[in-house]
């Protein structure tokens, strides 16, 4: 085995000699030991982002105070002993995504347009996994109950989900196949076939000189990228996976069939402090379902699908179950929270405070698209400076908005759908969030997607 | 060619294909002056955004109105937004305020100019342009090259492809990331596994009965028949709401990886059905919840009990796998309405089944599951026995790897001939040695660090099956040509008629250049003939259709009780199995928009209200007037796919009808549109069309709304999952629920009273419709959108298919024979 281990190296040399330069920095820097004592310094700094298709029931999740003092609404109750880690924020929107229905979702993370013609963009998630990457063994996780991811790449590509708990458990903490020797040896071969395709490509792209080569780069750009972590999982085989408790891995390595939504929801929220926790990656995006088929709940007795309780028609039963998965929804992200500021970090301090979670919707009225006011609470992270405890309006900050259309008995009345439908303040980009989020993270930058401002907290 | 363009544009109208042409440079400039949208801006936009003022930084009179090259497509596109939302130009500027009409066709020119463009631009080849396989044909591919059986589409395999208005296999549309390669590497190491398995294993048999099944053995139950004097034999009776093993682990004795592979399974069975309940249908797949499974297989079982048939399926299985039962009915033997009547029938020693005759006397005190004249209550399924033999495999599927890896005594050169061979096959072209030197190093580096030579050539064969050749469809070489060469037109075609690569006669006739005349010719009239040709029909009708949006949107089971996963799974079938009717008896395309008849299963009859069809999967079956069916535009799953699972949606009808039947996609909508609100409980029940028409009255609406809308409201006499109305139920609201009016005029003024009527305008533009199918069938062939430069082309394969009556198979045919064909 070590003869061969040997030879592969030296195969690694000419490979090496062969490609020029260009690929040996990233290498270089992948070949360094990493080991989870050598960073215990410092918290790391981590982000997990939560989708909840489809909008919310708007006249019930509304905060209507702002500032300090603010009263929760009904579904937000649930947060409220958390008041002072988090920040509900209202009346931000993504433009690009105005009149795109369900479409919202593929922009949430990222604030790009969409059209016939328009490509997706990078995600905020992968724009910080791009930092963390080189630090942890998996560069980020991408969760989805049912279609797709929330992360989508450089090249606007989706990154694929996983679903059940098992898999991503495995994909997490289990130890590779066959021994690491056996690992070690797979990997190299791999990586020798990349190697070799990239050869053959390179070799085309010398030919073809400065014109447009359309798909071959990014197949080259995207080979090449497998190839370096390819290296960085071989480098990580000489640290042990982290020791997860049996208790733990009794709680979260099983399947949950999809009618236990909230022991389902609760085991993947398991899971990411799990991940935080042992700094197994520092980036997560967690789907609770897309916009098409997010879970039923029959739970507490909702055995629609939530797309279609968000098409109420105004039936009154349907908005109570709304408001009702909402407020469950809502429920388990508390738990999440709760779970993150009981557990210890590295250096003994709790995740919660190292860790930025934004939970919400691409969408705030779903009978009618509204695709504006977006439903969004940002949570934790007092140690990367952000300071909670306040109802952030960005509605309350346009000038022509004449306060919220409260009736005789206080509650919001439907006008409020307007301004879930049509931005009141068209300058609040919800990539301005996003930017905040990656500055706080470390990511050296002044935009990200549509941003025209950072946002203050 | 220049002068005919005025000609060609002074008759655009709505339904004039702006979709395609596309403005080349030289025209941009020339026509700049009788451009439509040029006297709008002037009038209305320059004063404010040229020379003299420039607000909000935007000088519309020095954008690029090289839409091709789409320097400034966003610009152009906020313009758009901004006069289709009302935004501009403002009202405050009361004497010029430009008309509905004219708003509504500056828009309409403007967005055709810039989606010209778009084509352009999606349609634009580099030198050497890359084609990314679909899921669907990565399948096959593999299949046809190794004989391997692989499921891409299976969770944690290939991601999924990205669509283009349904089409999976645009080029453009097809990206990668480095998850791709790493799912592309596995899927690679899956298929060389399973190709050439570390140990083979031989077919078993396992043959298990109701007795083994349902009475472990059936000892004591057949003791009590003999008793009663019944001769009939034991019966496996399984009812809607519960899941039965259909296959475990440890029926085949021990059981792994090795013996993945394909299964046949047979089954013995009859059904009942209840008087004016479903057809009894059976499910097998894994478990997925209490009550259901994911149909592997799916069908009905119409044998009556009397004369139970035996039912034969070939399926691919992951070993060791666990597989159950599963009746599906909307009406299940409940859990929470009838425990007790559950437990008693499935409780193992209690119940004894064998005809419905005698439950009563075997059962005196169980729940039951007959009335007095031996009807089912249920939809139930009676099971006599069970095989599953496997894993199979054909000579065909073991002489497509015979000869890839050469004998472990083989020199070097002996080596690269095979691996050569081998890629010259998997890459569907010639290959030079000099190609393969990367991947023959590997090996080399494998089989000097002590490694077998069938292991380290495994390295190779991996490299071949990850290299880009594979994985894309390679067209063109660093210097830029205009034609194919015959391996890429073999590879072209192979692709277009049988959704993989070309198998050795074309791979022949592409080396000796016979690809063209009277061989090519014989050549595509074989291909046709093949049965591979299938799988044109499946995918092609899929993507055109767009069926990948059935179900989408999963329909209210409050307001669709009907609607359950085996209709939507028929729902999706039907168009399929229609055009495939259509295609092999060669008839004219008049057919999509109206027939008197329609492929349909016992389910889809059952939801159409039309008679039970003899066989139990789908055959051609009459239609009559009174069942308001016909064409395309009346199945089920067109009519869902445009809906929103709680209500018809007569906008995407008409969204969808101009994409997919005229070929013409309408402007894009603006965004901020104000919100509708629910009807009032207290006013009274409006139709859907009402409330469309009080949102026509917003000034900003209205003109793209009046050209879209009728074409979708003439189906308002079809509900959300197709079922036929004559009144639309309103939720809420005050009096009775209201009539439909599906009466409309076509954008041109044509008026229609319903959607039969619709249908015969949709007749009498029958050269728009054949172009529009051809130019679908050109998207789908060449892998990208079309674009203005291919109109003659596209004339040519046009005049081609009206002269043979615009016969699909002779226009599919029109298309493989084209100039366009040979082209990059």
């Amino acid at each position: 085995m070590n003869i061969q281990t040997q030879s592969w190296l030296l195969n690694r040399r000419h490979t090496l000699k062969a490609l020029g330069s260009f690929i040996s920095l990233p290498m270089l820097e992948c070949m360094v030991p990493l080991r989870a004592s050598e960073k215990a310094v410092e918290s790391p700094k981590r982000s997990a982002f939560i989708y909840l298709a489809n909008g919310v029931h708007s006249l019930n999740y509304q905060i209507t105070s702002s500032g300090k003092d603010y009263q929760f609404s009904r579904s937000l109750q649930p947060l409220e002993k958390h008041r002072d880690a988090i920040t509900p924020i209202s009346g931000l929107h993504h433009p690009g995504a105005l009149g795109h229905h369900h479409n919202c979702i593929s922009v949430w993370l990222t604030g790009a347009k969409i059209g016939p013609s328009d490509r997706n963009t990078i995600s905020v998630d992968q724009k910080m996994a791009e930092m963390t990457a080189p630090h942890t063994r998996y560069p980020s996780m991408e969760v989805a109950l049912t279609q797709g991811s929330l992360a989508w790449t450089a090249d606007g590509v989706q990154l694929p989900a996983l679903r059940r708990c098992s898999e991503i458990f495995a994909s997490l903490f289990e130890e590779p196949k066959g021994g690491k020797m056996a690992q070690r040896r797979a990997l190299r071969r791999k990586a020798s076939v990349l190697d070799a395709n990239l050869a053959e490509v390179r070799q085309l792209e010398k030919k073809m000189g400065a014109e447009d080569k359309g798909r071959m780069e990014q197949y080259l750009t995207s080979v090449r990228e497998a190839e370096i972590r390819t290296r960085r999982a071989d480098a990580w085989l000489d640290t042990p996976l982290p020791t997860i408790s049996e208790a733990d891995r009794k709680r979260t390595n099983r399947d949950i069939a999809k009618t236990m939504a909230g022991d389902y929801f609760r085991t993947v929220y398991d899971l990411m402090v799990l991940a935080f926790q042992t700094d197994v990656t520092r980036v997560a995006t967690f789907s609770l379902g897309g916009e098409g088929d997010a879970f039923s709940i029959p739970e507490i007795g909702i055995t629609e699908s939530r797309h279609q309780l968000s098409h109420h028609g105004g039936d009154a039963g349907y908005m109570e179950k709304l408001t009702n998965y909402d407020t469950f929804a809502i429920e388990q992200f508390s738990y999440f929270l709760t779970r993150l500021s009981e557990t210890k970090d590295l250096n003994g301090k709790a995740l919660l405070g190292s860790t930025m979670s934004l939970f919400g919707s691409g969408m705030c009225y779903g009978h009618s698209h509204g695709n504006a006011n977006l439903p969004l609470v940002l949570a934790g992270g007092s140690d990367l400076g952000l300071k909670h405890g306040s109802h952030l309006d960005f509605n309350k900050e346009a000038k022509d908005f004449g306060g919220y259309s409260l009736g005789a008995d206080g509650a919001l009345t439907t006008a409020h759908y307007q301004v879930c439908s049509r931005p009141v303040n068209t300058d609040a980009h919800m990539s301005n969030l996003l930017l905040l989020m990656a500055q706080r993270m470390g990511v050296e930058t002044d935009t990200f997607g549509d941003s025209n401002k950072v946002i203050a907290l | 060619m220049e002068s005919l363009m005025p000609f060609r544009f002074s008759f655009r109208s709505f339904f004039a294909a702006t979709f395609l042409l596309t403005v080349g440079f030289s025209f941009v400039c020339a026509a700049r002056a009788v451009e439509p949208f040029e006297a709008f801006l002037k009038t209305h936009c320059i004063r404010c955004h040229g020379p003299e003022k420039e607000k909000g930084d935007l000088r519309i009179d020095q954008l690029s109105r090289d839409f091709k090259l789409g320097a400034d497509a966003h610009h152009w596109g906020e313009v758009i937004e901004q006069v289709n939302s009302g935004e501009m130009p403002p009202k405050k500027d009361k004497e010029k305020k430009p008309t509905q009409e004219e708003m509504a066709a500056f828009v309409t020119n403007l967005d055709a100019r810039l989606k010209e463009g778009r084509a352009a631009r999606m349609a634009a080849r580099p030198a050497v342009a890359h084609y990314r396989l679909s899921r669907k044909e990565y399948q096959n591919t593999v299949y046809d090259l190794l004989g391997v059986r692989y499921d891409p589409a299976k969770p944690g395999e290939l991601n999924e492809d990205n669509l283009w208005h349904g089409f999976e296999r645009i080029g453009s549309e097809l990206s990668l990331s480095p998850s791709h390669v790493d799912r592309y590497y596995r899927a690679a190491e899956q298929v060389l596994d399973r190709a050439f398995p570390a140990a083979t294993s031989e077919a078993r048999k396992v043959h298990m009965t109701a007795a083994d099944l349902r009475y472990n053995g059936g000892k004591d139950q057949q003791a009590a028949l003999d008793r009663f004097g019944i001769k009939r034999p034991l019966r496996y009776l399984m009812f809607p709401g519960t899941v039965q093993p259909a296959l475990s682990t440890n029926w085949f004795g021990k059981t792994g990886p090795e013996h993945s592979g394909l299964y046949k399974l047979r089954i013995q069975a009859s059904g009942t059905r209840p008087p004016d309940g479903q057809i009894a249908h059976l499910s097998i797949g894994t478990r997925t919840g209490e009550e259901t499974v994911d149909g592997m297989i799916e069908f009905d079982i119409t044998a009556p009990e009397d004369k139970p048939q035996v039912y034969e399926f070939q399926v691919f299985l992951e070993m060791p796998a666990t597989l159950h039962f599963c009746v599906v009915a909307t009406d299940v033997v409940d859990r929470r309405a009838g425990a007790a009547f559950r437990n008693a029938l499935a409780s193992r020693g209690g119940y004894i089944f064998t005809h419905s005759s005698e439950t009563l006397l075997l059962n005196p005190n169980a729940p039951q599951m007959f009335d007095d004249k031996g009807n089912g209550l249920f939809s139930t399924v009676l099971l006599d026995w069970i095989e599953w033999e496997g894993p199979l495999v054909s000579e065909t599927e073991k002489s497509r790897r015979k000869d890839v890896v050469p004998p472990d005594d083989a020199t070097t050169e002996v080596v690269a001939e095979h691996l050569q061979r081998f890629a010259e096959r998997a890459w569907r072209r010639p290959v030079k040695q000099e190609e393969l030197a990367e991947f023959l190093k590997s090996y080399r580096d494998e089989r000097e660090a002590g490694e077998k030579l069938v292991d380290a050539y495994r390295v190779a064969l991996q490299g071949v099956l990850t290299s880009r050749h594979f994985i894309y469809i390679v067209e063109g070489d660093p210097v830029a040509r205009e034609r194919l060469t015959d391996s890429e037109l073999a590879t072209r075609l192979s692709y277009l008629l049988w959704s993989s690569m070309p198998d050795s006669a074309l791979f022949a006739a592409a080396k000796s250049g016979k690809l063209n005349g009277d061989s090519l010719k014989k050549e595509v009239d074989r291909m046709l003939a093949d049965g591979k040709a299938s799988r044109f029909i499946d995918d092609f009708a899929r993507q055109w259709l767009q069926l990948n949006r059935v179900g989408m949107f999963p329909p209210d089971k409050k307001l669709y009780p009907v609607y359950d996963a085996w209709l939507e799974e028929s729902m999706r079938s039907e168009p399929v199995e229609f055009f495939r009717e259509m295609f092999s008896k060669n008839m004219p395309i008049d057919g999509f928009i109206e027939s008197d008849w329609t492929m349909a299963n016992a389910r889809l009859c059952d939801f159409y209200g039309m008679p039970e069809p003899k066989s139990g999967g789908f055959e051609r079956v009459s239609l009559k007037p009174g069942d308001h069916r016909g064409g395309l535009l009346t199945m089920g799953a067109v009519l869902g796919l445009t809906s929103d699972g709680t209500r018809h949606r007569p906008v995407h009808r008409g969204v969808w009808l101009s994409e997919v039947v005229l070929g013409k996609p309408p402007p894009p909508p603006p965004a901020n549109v104000p919100a509708i609100e629910p009807n009032p409980p207290t006013s009274p029940k409006a139709t859907l069309r009402d409330k469309l028409e009080a949102h026509r009255e917003d000034a900003n609406c209205a003109a793209c709304h009046a050209k879209i809308d009728p074409l979708g409201l003439a189906w308002d006499n079809y509900d959300a999952i197709g079922q036929w109305r004559t009144r639309e139920k309103v939720a809420a609201g005050v009096g009775e629920d209201p009539l439909i009016n599906p009466a409309g005029a076509m954008p041109d003024g044509r008026a229609f009273k319903d959607a039969n009527d619709f249908k015969q305008r949709l007749l009498e533009d029958r050269d728009k419709l054949g172009r529009a199918f051809i130019e679908h069938l050109c998207t789908y062939a060449l892998r990208r959108a079309i674009a203005f430069d291919d109109q003659d082309d596209l004339n040519a394969i046009q005049a081609e298919a009206k002269k043979n009556n615009y016969r699909i198979k002779d226009i599919v045919r029109a298309v493989a024979l084209s100039d366009l064909m040979k082209k990059r």
